[in-house]
């Protein structure tokens, strides 16, 4: 395995690292985007890990901060934040198509890394696969039955109930802005757009797995929920659309146990892919 | 810009090296060492920023990662402290040989403030200090300890079940696997008996009114008359911050330590 840190793009100002492998066992190559404000590593290092393992079983990486992101400057081009981003995302699998000969590109991002690289995937027809993580989801009636039982049987909120109200203990800190302060906005697109565009991508034959974890449970509580959502996707479901759900994962995958159950799911599904 | 690794062959380090905007003055430069990576992820972007807004003023600026963290080679759980010393003494030789700088100022934050200050007598003597050390860790042992209480309180406050391992045995803290030797080499570390060469530059940036650190800021002040304390009201939190996403970008830090550059190379 070989690490390359480069820089492309307009005036070579995109930063990143090639993740390269001793041996390639075929032309697909991975790209990564930035989560949030957060540079090209990931969180807690978690695309530095991955991008390694994908290189032990032979897939090239590259992982890069958009412009604006991370070591990248921000350019002086009129595009919106999302269209730079696919842009760029283009760029990054024409470098890798470059440098490693690359023909076909998987795209992984966790939450605004998967709007990312679902806009992405619908503009360039050489992307064969999205790991989207904590993307696009929408409330189902199943998600507010579902909400409604997990809120009665939660252990944590009867606990803080009874601490709050029945101790009147007051070194709590305020949880209601606690979560405020974790909210982060971006503009998803419609529930009816956001199911025909991967309905047009699944038709195309991309291949896609969804991850959602514990943390996204104000939109999204159940693996199922994903059918829910998307009906329309079912003819497609585990052979070309995978899903799952992590029950025991926050957002960005802050513990160790759950950040190696999904580096494995992950591995596992692109290795699969490489051997279609 | 210009993105490499750098450093022995097999832990090879990365390392961002951004010239001065052309047509400036380039005999200073400034190599930054960053926090430990619990604390780094927030402050990657102010990083970035200072270097910017250097890179305009006529430095040169280097920035890098230690070895077992962001993208240089190694595992985060094999992580050590007394390897970062050396990584700061490669990255600074490194700076010097493709920026053809003569004068380095060494800008640290917490943990590369605290590496700093212990490195201050292992340089060759024909180098000058010039140091601005912001926010740094006195004690490795009170720095673990208030990276503990973070990680108790975020499992504590989290609205979903996350894995209790505050009571089993303590693996991992704030998103990282524990590294045994960091852990240990941190338990040993203090800045109370550091030595500082006499003819050191040094300037102390204080954000938040630890004890500990306005006694050592004191104590640097007393060494010599090149060296002061700029206590700062731009409380970083280190002690609070639990949201693991936010960034930080503190303005008032920056423009301090910009404004400490322009003086070190007058």
């Amino acid at each position: 395995m070989k690490e390359v840190a480069v820089a492309f793009g307009p005036e070579a100002k995109l930063i990143g690292i090639l993740t390269l492998p001793e041996n390639r066992v075929s032309e697909v190559s991975v790209v990564f985007s930035n989560v949030g404000l957060g540079h090209r590593i990931g969180p807690f290092r978690w695309y530095v890990d991955l991008a390694r393992d994908l290189a032990k079983s032979g897939i090239p990486s590259l992982r890069f901060d958009i412009a604006g992101l991370g070591d990248s400057p921000l350019n002086n081009d009129s595009l919106s934040e999302q269209d730079r981003a696919v842009a760029q995302t283009i760029l990054a699998c024409d470098y890798l198509k470059e440098t490693t000969q690359s023909s076909q590109f998987v795209l992984l991002g966790l939450c605004t890394g998967a709007d990312r690289a679902h806009r992405s995937a619908l503009t360039d027809e050489r992307i064969c696969g999205i790991v989207c993580l904590d993307g696009y989801a929408y409330t189902t009636s199943g998600f507010r039955r579902r909400r409604v039982m997990q809120r009665i049987f939660s252990a944590k909120r009867l606990r803080r109930f009874f601490e709050t109200k029945i101790l009147k203990k007051t070194d709590l800190v305020n949880v209601a802005q606690l979560n405020a302060a974790f909210d982060f906005n971006y503009e998803a697109p419609k529930h009816e757009d956001a199911a025909l565009q991967l309905l047009q991508l699944a038709k195309r034959g991309l291949n896609q797995l969804h991850i959602f974890t514990r943390e996204h449970d104000l939109w999204f509580n159940s693996e199922n929920q994903f059918w829910e959502m998307y009906p329309m996707l079912s003819d497609f479901k585990d052979n070309l659309i995978k899903v799952k759900y992590f029950k025991n994962a926050d957002h960005s995958f802050s513990q160790s146990s759950p950040r190696k159950e999904a580096t494995s799911a992950i591995l596992n599904w692109i290795v699969n892919l490489n051997k279609k | 810009m210009l993105p490499q690794y750098f450093g022995p062959i097999q832990s090879p380090l990365f390392g961002l090296y951004t010239p001065p905007s052309s047509g400036l003055q380039g005999e200073w430069g400034v190599v930054f060492c960053y926090p430990g990576p619990h604390e780094m992820a927030r402050m990657h972007r102010a990083f970035r920023a200072l270097a910017q807004q250097l890179e305009k003023i006529g430095f040169a600026t280097f920035r890098f990662d230690y070895s077992c963290t962001g993208d240089s080679a190694g595992l985060t759980t094999d992580a050590d402290a007394q390897r970062w010393l050396l990584d700061i003494q490669f990255a600074t030789e490194e700076f010097k040989a493709i920026s053809g700088v003569k004068n380095v100022i060494h800008v640290g934050l917490r943990l590369g403030a605290t590496l700093l200050a212990v490195l201050a007598n292992q340089w060759p003597q024909s180098q000058q200090i010039n140091y601005i050390l912001w926010d740094p860790v006195i004690y490795g042992q009170e720095y673990l300890n208030e990276l503990n209480f973070l990680e108790n309180l975020r499992l504590r406050l989290s609205r979903y079940p996350l894995e209790k391992n505050r009571n089993a045995k303590k693996t991992e803290c704030l998103g990282f696997e524990d590294s045994e030797k960091l852990t240990n080499g941190l338990t040993k570390l203090t800045l109370e008996n550091v030595k500082i060469p006499i003819n050191a530059k040094i300037h102390v940036i204080l954000t938040h009114k630890q004890v500990s650190a306005v006694a050592f800021g004191k104590w640097i002040k007393g060494l010599s008359s090149f060296n002061t304390v700029n206590n700062l009201d731009e409380d970083l939190h280190w002690k609070t911050k639990v949201n693991l996403e936010e960034i930080s970008l503190p303005h008032k830090s920056l423009a301090a330590i910009k404004s400490l550059c322009e003086g070190l190379r007058q």
